[in-house]
């Protein structure tokens, strides 16, 4: 929901205000900051008042002696991160996951969402949308049970499909080579539907009457989208994008675990941080250590929406977050 | 106006950009600091009792049994008893995990060596410690379980669970479904190795379709047959022959036996007598249940096949392949642990020794109700009533002293004589008594975990080729350190051979 609301409100985000004129804005508003104030709350409570929790990723916590009073360990529970050769796997499908999610959700999805507003029949339009919306409802088990029902080696569709085409089973489950491809097409299918309506929902907010002027003067539909709708979409765009990349660090648990199987033979190609924190903690069930990483994920998230917030500000003032 | 839209979308989207990125660190739990023991003399005011437990999740009739508990307890213990199961599995595990973490008070639990980590939750204050408590408190348990139990189970000389009474020894073999030995005629003496089992299983494969000839499952496969004698957790390589005179500790996927192993499993794989989607199978009972497998590893004891018989409703036999040895799976196998966010630990000492001495209270818990969920046969045999279906744990190796149950009257009537006689015949593992205190490498540990993970479940079910992927799991080991961890392992086993003179 969070990103819908943003949406409405990326384009004008822009310029300082000196103290006193705040002050007066909000008693001016005060309607307004009044309706802001119970998701604030929320915020506080849920995001902020947990974020003292972080000392216990330095400490190795004791239930006996409590929060406070378990012994402080500096940095030991982040070493088993960094400890195998696993590092390396887990961050390089981490990020090259998310790229790839972030490209398809940069163009996949607006491209659906111009189809969609192009669409006349909007009755047609809506059932579209409708059936590309429905999978951001399934939880990713459910997801997981559908594509077993197409891979799974004994009875799944495309194997039964194979051999009826004479060709040998595929061991779906067991077979890493596949899996970079089958996770962006699951991805895309759960996410382009929802990511699609957000970007439909900007371009239906944009003013008609740039459209009548162009076709006045001429311009094809293609030049309409290329002139108007897609650099009046861009601000947008960079608003999801970077959230996006803010997140860039943290990966879909249930993409990765529950529609993989857990299945070993693809770890090389499925583990990602969230996987593998999960898979060494149900072993050891260090409280310390998965608020470690935790940690760990949250920092580097932040360098990296600094980061891309700072490249874009350079580029596009306009655009950029902050 | 304008200007104010802009302010207020200013705010909301540094809000909502900064809960993208702050919502991100799981919330910790926050935990409150752990309460001392109540106070210990008050003259038993009512009290509750919660009690975790494992098995095949809540049975339908459980608010009764716990009436019928509450009316028998209230005289003698004055406590009313609340009973939760979880499943096998996952369920039980990460509850656990979650109640312990956030430091849910809650009174007793079931822990062992396989779920709800034992060693794990003790040495992290889980548990209270439980020696004086079991003095004052249940002499009897304390003398009914005997030394091998209780030293077998201390961590430092501290008892942080009680033991229940069982049998004390294991031995791996294979129970198999008894209708399709005798429809083909099977003679299951051949039986003395895995390899033994491959011309029935080509009978199986080749005459009976739907049924699984192997059953291998991650953590339940023909490797378990192996039989090392493990130390510290099962998933962690570092182990000792059964026979070792030199007590090394040595990293068992290296040895000569496991590849050979991997190897058969790998052919019975191919050809097509172990389930092919076997290595990502998390359901384990369900196949078996449905009578869809022939033959399954299992850990043995006198009359294994016939609690599985009752519980599935069909009939099956047990072969038994490796030596009975007495080790730490079972003197740690199945444990009554006290929280140390218990409100009452003392009244929670009283329950279970009145639950280890108590037929009455045993057999209630065990069965349920005379007459509903159970019939008396004679004295000490039983038969399922007419409601068995809304209550039948099956788990009476985990509630307690076993010896107390009630037979079936389909059951060995000798049943509890052939378990003296199979605790007897059995050799205590090199290792039996003592516990590996894995905190020094936990970072090592975590990183191993994944490389089996990774790996173990593949090989284990002859999802892969061993003679590829075993060498490449080895290499994975050592990237995680696991030399660290065998190091550890043998520099603790050598310092408590020293102290206790093994």
């Amino acid at each position: 929901m969070a990103e819908i609301q943003k949406v409405t409100v990326g384009k004008a985000v822009t310029g300082r205000r000196t103290r006193p004129a705040f002050i007066r804005e909000l008693i001016k508003n005060k309607v307004l900051f009044l309706m802001m104030l119970p998701g604030l709350l929320v915020l506080l409570v849920n995001n902020y008042l947990p974020m003292l929790g972080i000392v216990i990723a330095f400490k190795d916590y004791n239930y006996a002696k409590g929060f406070w009073k378990s012994d402080w360990v500096g940095f030991e529970n982040f070493r088993y991160l960094f400890n195998s050769n696993a590092a390396f796997t887990i961050t390089r499908n981490t990020i090259l996951y998310n790229v790839a999610f972030i490209i398809i959700a940069a163009t996949v999805a607006v491209a659906l969402a111009i189809i969609f507003n192009e669409l006349l029949n909007r009755k047609l339009s809506k059932f579209y949308q409708g059936i590309m919306f429905l999978p951001y409802f399934l939880s990713w088990v459910v997801i997981s049970y559908l594509v077993f029902a197409l891979l799974s080696s004994d009875m799944g569709f495309i194997n039964g499909i194979l051999v009826k085409l004479g060709k040998e089973r595929i061991n779906w489950y067991v077979e890493p080579a596949f899996w970079p491809l089958i996770i962006v097409l699951v991805n895309t299918w759960k996410w382009t539907g929802y990511d699609s309506i957000i970007y439909l929902a900007a371009i239906i907010g944009f003013d008609k009457s740039y459209y009548e002027a162009a076709a006045v003067d001429g311009a094809t539909r293609f030049q309409q989208i290329k002139m108007i709708t897609f650099p009046m979409l861009m601000p947008v765009i960079t608003v999801l994008t970077l959230i996006k990349v803010g997140r860039i660090f943290f990966t879909d648990f249930g993409l990765f675990y529950n529609v993989t199987r857990n299945s070993g033979p693809i770890y090389d190609v499925t583990n990602v941080i969230e996987t593998y924190v999960f898979r060494a903690l149900r072993q050891t069930g260090d409280v310390g250590m998965a608020s470690a990483a935790g940690f760990y994920q949250a920092v580097i998230g932040l360098i990296v929406v600094l980061t891309a917030n700072y490249i874009v500000s350079k580029i596009d003032k306009e655009n950029s977050l902050f | 106006m304008k200007k104010a839209k802009k302010l207020l979308c200013l705010a909301l989207v540094l809000v909502f950009a900064l809960s993208a990125v702050v919502g991100c660190s799981k919330p910790t739990p926050a935990a409150a600091p752990a309460e001392g023991t109540a106070s210990a003399a008050e003259e038993l005011k009512p009290v509750e009792l919660t009690w975790y437990f494992i098995g095949n999740g809540q049975q339908e009739d459980v608010k009764l049994i716990e009436e019928e508990a509450n009316k028998y307890l209230k005289d003698k213990i004055n406590a009313t008893l609340k009973l939760q199961c979880y499943a096998w599995g996952a369920e039980y595990d990460d509850k656990l995990k979650q109640m312990i973490a956030s430091r849910q008070p809650f009174d007793i639990c079931f822990t062992s060596n396989w779920a709800n980590n034992y060693q794990q939750n003790a040495v992290k204050g889980a548990f209270l410690p439980l020696n004086e408590l079991m003095d004052k408190y249940a002499p009897k348990t304390k003398a009914l379980l005997g030394a091998d139990f209780l030293s077998g189970s201390q961590i430092d000389g501290i008892n942080y669970a009680i033991p229940a009474n069982k049998e004390k020894a294991h031995s791996w073999g294979f129970i198999i479904k008894q209708d399709l030995v005798d429809k083909y005629g099977f003679d299951l003496s051949t039986v003395k190795k895995l390899e033994d089992l491959e011309p029935m299983l080509k009978v199986i494969k080749e005459k009976e379709t739907g049924v699984y000839g192997l059953e291998a499952l991650d953590g339940e496969s023909p490797y378990k047959l192996m039989d090392w004698d493990t130390i510290g957790d099962d998933k962690c390589p570092g182990v000792l022959y059964n026979d070792t005179t030199d007590f090394k500790v040595i990293n068992e996927f290296e040895t000569p036996e496991a590849m050979a192993m991997f190897k058969t499993i790998r052919k019975f794989y191919q050809a097509g007598y172990i389930r092919q989607d076997a290595a990502t199978v998390t359901d384990y009972n369900a196949d078996e249940a449905a009578g869809k497998i022939f033959a399954a590893t299992k850990s043995l004891k006198p009359g294994k096949d016939a609690e599985m018989s009752l519980t599935h409703g069909f009939k099956w036999t047990q072969v038994y392949i490796t030596p009975p040895v007495i080790s730490n799976r079972e003197t740690t196998g199945s444990m009554q642990a006290i929280s140390s966010t218990s409100p009452n630990p003392e009244r929670a000492m009283m329950f279970l020794e009145l639950f280890n001495t108590d037929p009455y209270l045993n057999n209630l818990i065990n069965y349920g109700i005379e007459g509903k969920h159970y019939v008396k046969v004679s004295d000490n045999v039983k038969k399922a009533g007419p409601d068995v279906a809304k209550y039948n744990p099956g788990t009476g190796w985990m509630f307690g002293n076993q010896f107390l149950n009630f037979l079936d009257e389909s059951e060995d009537p000798k049943k509890w004589e052939l378990f003296e006689k199979f605790n007897a015949d059995a050799k205590g593992t090199k290792s039996l008594g003592f516990v590996f205190d894995s905190t020094p490498v936990k970072n090592e540990i975590a990183a191993v975990q994944n490389a089996w993970d990774k790996y173990v479940p593949a090989l284990e079910t002859g999802s892969i080729d061993p003679e590829q992927n075993l060498p490449k799991f080895l290499g994975e080991l050592k990237a995680a350190g696991i030399d660290k961890v065998i190091a550890e392992k043998q520099k603790q086993l050598d310092e408590w051979r020293k102290k206790t003179g093994k």
